[in-house]
């Protein structure tokens, strides 16, 4: 079996410790006939695009067979029975910037530019900067707009971030 | 201590001070680009240049090296997060929730009522 890979809200709850109120736990990877009997079995039932479990409410969505990013980036958290993975939050980051550029009016006031900031702030001591510029570049020069987007709103989420540092780090005192 | 710490230090001091990139840089004889550099990280600044920094804003510039400092806790990622975000609050029904989506967000208790408000 592929290993599933949490992506979208969730990874986002989890890489940056934002209250973002995910609506289904995204996960990427391949479901086999065998484990979609498996889902079944277990209680999980087919309601559009997702896997809908009646009994704790819980949607279940496989957007894609594999994260867009670096594999090798994937965080493994261990938990009682096992560990799962999460994508990694540079590439988190990327995906939230590549969103955030979706919006075509207000984009500084949109949930997808938020949700951009709000990793960069969470992730601000994780975050491999080179690697995210080497991922703009590369979406640059595949799809220009979209990367140039990227580049803009990714210079201004620094900035957001960096001025919150600046007032988290100073010793003085608040009030 | 890594560039962007050092920048923000700078920063913070030069705001304090009720200086202005460009003041500070006229200052201490470099450029407002060249500061702006340091300040964001981009450029890791030389003792001397920040020894006129201190001599210019009139305060001491304290700096620790080879500081071991463990991955910042979930709680002080969350107050980072809280203060980028500012009065901004996640709205999930903003996101046009599937039916599943809507049953499972009815189940955690995250009503649309409740961030209509």
């Amino acid at each position: 079996m592929v290993e599933p890979v949490i992506v979208g809200g969730t990874a986002e709850e989890y890489q940056s410790g934002s209250p973002y109120h995910e609506t289904d736990l995204d996960l990427c990877g391949v479901v086999s006939p065998e484990e979609r009997a498996i889902l079944r079995a277990l209680g999980f039932r087919k309601r559009g695009r997702h896997w809908f479990h009646d009994a704790s409410s819980v949607a279940v969505e496989f957007p894609d067979t594999r994260i867009d990013g670096d594999e090798s980036r994937i965080d493994r958290i261990r938990i009682e029975r096992g560990t799962v993975a999460v994508i990694g939050v540079d590439d988190l980051y990327v995906d939230r910037l590549r969103q955030a550029t979706a919006p075509l009016a207000n984009v500084e006031r949109s949930i997808e530019f938020h949700s951009a900031l709000a990793v960069a702030a969470g992730g601000s001591d994780r975050i491999d900067r080179r690697y995210v510029l080497r991922r703009i570049r590369e979406i640059e020069s595949s799809e220009g707009r979209t990367g140039r987007q990227m580049r803009q709103l990714d210079v201004l989420i620094r900035r957001r971030v960096r001025r919150v540092l600046v007032d988290a780090e100073d010793p003085r005192p608040e009030g | 201590m890594d560039p962007a710490q050092i920048g923000r230090v700078v920063e913070r001091l030069r705001r304090e001070a009720g200086l202005t990139q460009a003041t500070l840089a006229t200052k201490i004889g470099t450029t407002q680009a060249a500061l702006s550099k340091i300040e964001t990280g981009r450029t890791m600044p030389g003792l001397e240049l920040l020894d006129r920094v201190a001599r210019a804003i009139g305060r001491p510039i304290s700096l620790t090296f080879g500081e071991v400092t463990a991955p910042a806790s979930l709680e002080a990622r969350r107050d980072l997060v809280r203060r980028a975000l500012g009065d901004f609050e996640f709205d999930p029904w903003e996101r046009d929730p599937t039916p599943a989506e809507r049953d499972s967000l009815l189940a955690d208790g995250l009503t649309r009522e409740r961030f209509s408000s």
